[in-house]
């Protein structure tokens, strides 16, 4: 008995039939009913007011503020993209060879960083980075400088502020495909007479990159949508456009205005997913193990 | 040793009691729920020092007075105002708003008109007093220094504006409303001739001190930090924070020359199942007493009953945004211009910012 209901589970996972796809019912409706009804509406309430109209979208192209905005918004987030690449790249290497029990502590406060509020991190930032404030009082008192230096509320800033908080985007997946790579391969090429750069460079990092695929697309897509960083961190010239979808639900109140933004938004991230699929081909993500 | 065992008929008894309260539990929230639902009120107001000061002045003294239990929320957000009202489910039965939002709020149909069959309003001063809504009291919004952070004291906004003379970091609230008053009256505009505003010169006065203002600022918590941190030497700031942040020894100054007054308001959202319990509570809360207990003692606003300041000392006076001499100093927010225009200076805000 137990043996045949075994087996049978077993033939559903594998050979998806129409009994199988049974088992997606439970995860379609809940992405059915908490992400495709909403962004149906959202979709919906961008074109009617209360007849069909394309004017929310006019609107976007016509006033240049918000190509300006988006510009801003893509070029922060490629940044902070990069910026996330060439910290986490070492740390999640160093991390994969590291012993089971030190890698564990990591992976773990890596994961607690996680559950510390947004604002208490950004806040935190600025009494770090503020004029007069602890890196500011000690690089005068060093004598590196004479003058206040400004850290806070510029592009660094939010590069800072932002790399910081979706680091783990980056380290995790990078982390869990090295650490599937099979060690043998790296030794085999070294056996070979590679150096251990080249080893690296030739037979690690190539099969590490669904990883950073991965974490490339995770940080970027997370960051355009990021506004709450870039307003506390930033100066005049760092904003992005989810500030002005806020301010069009919350201060004038223009929801139809707001969904077109948001669709917008929407629809160049989906544009960006498709190049990249298109340069990298995201069916190596399968590979990610994870 | 030490450590009790647990008897399985314990154990039966415990399992049972969780059980059974988990099935009772809900029926007796529904029931209790039912019955209180008159006798309840949710009032949603800013928070912070000011949400406390009327916890004491006016939510506790009502709850005691008429036995209703006041439920509190914060931060009455306009979003979730329209939310509530569109879908029908109105939580909030009386929110604290400024001016601002209570004309966008009304131009969406969003409140009830205040019931002046309840709300007595013969000794509240006539600029508080609107449609829909009433005002509780005065807040200022001020140029703010740190009398530590510079040698001279700035006496204007032109001062603010001049950087030779006052040299250091600036901040400002990120958004148009009251920076473009500020940067006319820096202009030289007089201040009871601000409105209607004249955007072109304001922007072209707000270009010149761009490049020294250091941060914008988005919560009022934060202008106070930047301020007693000396991350920047003046910054415009609410008046009643200041004065929080002054009584706890932080060596700041308020400059009521060329400052803003606008109001707070009480408001109910439309369409509230508590309606009249709203409006009652509302009456308490303009109570003469009860506002001199809060802006005399608790936090240094402005009352909107002219008869509280019967009851507030001299000294305090002087710090109150409608005390006269200060009165005299400051100009009277226009929310009325704003609101239709909100939009299109934003964007322009924005594109100013970035370019």
């Amino acid at each position: 008995m137990n043996r045949t209901h075994h087996r049978s589970f077993k033939a559903i996972l594998f050979h998806p039939t129409a009994k199988g796809m049974l088992l997606l019912i439970p995860a379609l409706t809940a992405l059915i009913i908490l992400f495709v009804i909403p962004i149906y509406r959202i979709f919906h309430l961008s074109l009617f007011d209360p007849h069909f109209t394309l004017k929310y979208y006019l609107a976007f192209f016509q006033r240049p503020v918000y190509m300006r905005v988006m510009w801003i918004t893509v070029k922060i987030s490629l940044i902070v993209t990069a910026a996330c690449l060439f910290v986490g790249y070492p740390f999640a290497l160093v991390l994969s060879r590291a012993g089971e029990k030190l890698s564990k502590l990591f992976i773990v406060c890596i994961i607690l960083s996680m559950c510390i509020s947004l604002l208490v991190r950004n806040f935190s930032w600025i009494i770090i980075l503020q004029r007069s404030g602890i890196v500011d009082t000690f690089l005068m008192k060093v004598g590196l400088t004479h003058h206040h230096v400004k850290l806070l509320h510029n592009l660094f800033s939010v590069v800072l502020g932002m790399t910081e908080i979706l680091l783990p985007y980056m380290i995790l997946p990078i982390f869990s495909v090295l650490k599937s790579i099979d060690p043998n391969l790296p030794q085999a090429a070294q056996t070979m007479g590679a150096r251990p750069w080249q080893a690296f460079w030739w037979v690690t990092f190539p099969l590490s990159l669904p990883g950073v695929y991965a974490g490339f697309l995770l940080v970027f897509i997370m960051s355009l949508g990021y506004f709450i960083t870039p307003a506390l961190l930033g100066g005049a010239r760092e904003m992005m456009i989810s500030n002005m979808i806020a301010f069009q639900v919350q201060t004038v109140l223009n929801w139809h205005f707001a969904a077109g933004l948001s669709m917008i938004l929407l629809i160049a991230t989906l544009i960006f997913y498709a190049i990249f699929n298109k340069a990298v081909g995201l069916e190596k993500l399968e590979n990610l193990g994870v | 040793m030490g450590k009790k065992k647990v008897t399985r008929r314990e154990f039966l008894k415990d399992t049972a009691m969780v059980t059974a309260a988990a099935a009772v539990g809900p029926h007796i929230f529904v029931r209790k729920a039912t019955a209180a639902s008159n006798k309840k009120l949710v009032i949603c107001s800013y928070g912070g020092s000011y949400q406390a000061s009327q916890r004491k002045a006016f939510f506790e003294p009502f709850m005691k007075a008429t036995g209703v239990k006041i439920v509190e929320a914060t931060g009455p957000d306009l979003a979730k105002i329209k939310a509530q009202v569109t879908s029908g489910n109105v939580e909030w039965d009386v929110v604290d708003i400024e001016s601002r939002i209570m004309y966008t709020a009304m131009t969406e149909n969003l409140l009830e008109p205040i019931d002046t069959n309840i709300v007595k309003l013969d000794t509240i001063v006539k600029p508080a007093i609107h449609k829909y809504g009433i005002g509780n009291i005065a807040f200022t919004t001020a140029l703010t220094y740190n009398k530590k952070q510079l040698k001279k004291a700035p006496k204007s906004w032109a001062d603010f504006w001049d950087v030779k003379n006052f040299p250091g970091p600036r901040s400002l609230q990120d958004h148009a409303p009251f920076n473009l008053e500020f940067a006319l009256i820096a202009d030289g505009v007089n201040k009871d001739k601000l409105y209607p505003l004249d955007i072109d010169r304001a922007f072209k006065k707000m270009s010149q001190i761009k490049g020294n203002i250091d941060a914008w600022w988005e919560s009022g918590a934060q202008s106070i930090q930047q301020l007693t941190s000396g991350a920047v030497v003046m910054s415009s700031a609410w008046n009643g924070r200041v004065n929080v942040a002054q009584s706890k020894g932080v060596p700041l100054e308020i400059v009521w020359e060329g400052a803003a007054y606008d109001w707070d308001l009480w408001a109910v959202p439309k369409g509230t199942p508590r309606k009249e319990l709203a409006m009652q509570f509302i009456q308490f809360a303009l109570n003469a007493k009860r506002q001199a207990y809060q802006c005399g003692k608790l936090i240094a606003y402005g009352p909107s009953n002219k008869l509280a300041y019967n009851y507030i000392d001299k000294a305090r006076q002087k710090q109150l945004p409608t005390y006269p001499d200060n009165l005299a100093k400051q100009f009277s927010f226009n929310s009325k211009w704003w609101q239709p225009r909100l939009n299109k200076l934003n964007e322009k805000w924005a594109a100013w910012k970035i370019s």
